[in-house]
């Protein structure tokens, strides 16, 4: 009990004046005023700095997509140089600043996984594998 | 506006205390937030200086930590545990709030932030109110206005909205 204590005194405590500084940076948070702010409920103040949060990691996932291609492009030029006969594996979106949408990519790393094995079992006619190697093929 | 707009755009619900309204959130506001914070902090601290002592005193004593708060909380006894530590049960006292004046502040803290009353050109908010304006009101209304607080800071009855 005394460490619980001790850990909650010792914790960052609540501080509106840096939470409104952060609303201020959003888009329009120019416009809201200290009173209104100190008027909003806080799961709505989270809900909107955790999506601007968002947004400015997408902003800068997408301003990156040419340096991460490029990047990409680099390291399988070098691989196919160095010799090596095998495969890159590394995806375009490892070379971005921030995890693109881990939940899709997740799901899209399952279905890959599920479509290479029903492949490898011979289980699908010719033309469909050829239709499906685009989306299969690492990178 | 269209017939179906409250689908997104929700309209405040209010409770009523007569002669004020609060919206209701299910939770605090920013302002609100700070405050009872600040409070909680300050009974927390005063509570681990207190826990502090009484396992000073279960060792000392080679007592249980429960027997050791008993003591310590029994003032009107006359035994030297407190005063061994007269200064630091002292302190604790005069930071400590007592529940009535944490009722006030957390009734200042709500109508300030969030309270609304009745105007000549409808409701208006009263961002001014003060810990003297709270003096100024029934114990009663105070006592609906911390059970509004209790409420939206831990969940509201079935039939309380």
């Amino acid at each position: 009990m005394l460490e619980t204590y001790r850990s909650y005194i010792s914790s960052e405590p609540f501080s509106a004046a840096k939470i409104y500084l952060q609303i201020k940076f959003c888009p329009l948070g120019s416009e809201y005023s200290r009173e209104s702010f100190l008027r909003t409920p806080v799961k709505e103040l989270s809900f909107i700095l955790s999506s601007w949060h968002d947004e400015q990691k997408q902003r800068a996932n997408t301003q990156s997509i040419t340096t991460a291609k490029l990047a990409q492009l680099v390291l399988q030029v070098a691989h196919s140089m160095g010799g090596s006969k095998e495969v890159v594996t590394t995806k375009v979106s490892d070379f971005l600043p921030f995890e693109f949408d881990k939940e899709a990519s997740e799901q899209e790393s399952i279905t890959k996984q599920v479509l290479s094995k029903i492949i490898k079992s011979g289980r699908i006619p010719a033309h469909v594998v050829a239709a499906l190697s685009p989306l299969i093929s690492p990178g | 506006m269209s017939k179906y707009s409250k689908l997104f755009f929700q309209e405040k619900e209010y409770h009523d205390i007569g002669p004020f309204r609060f919206p209701i959130y299910e939770d605090l506001v920013a302002g609100e937030a700070e405050g009872v914070e600040n409070i909680a902090r300050k009974q927390a601290q005063n509570t681990y200086t207190l826990l502090k002592i009484a396992k000073a005193v279960s060792k000392k004593k080679k007592i249980s930590v429960k027997a050791a708060l008993e003591i310590l909380s029994d003032a009107e006894s006359d035994n030297e545990v407190l005063y061994d530590y007269a200064e630091e049960l002292a302190d604790i006292q005069k930071d400590s709030a007592t529940v009535a004046e944490q009722q006030i502040e957390m009734t200042t803290l709500f109508l300030r932030f969030r309270g609304e009353v009745k105007g000549d050109e409808g409701w208006k908010t009263v961002p001014d109110w003060s810990r003297e304006d709270t003096l100024s009101i029934p114990s009663k209304l105070l006592n609906e206005v911390f059970e509004f607080i209790n409420w939206e800071r831990n969940g509201w009855p079935e039939e309380g909205k």
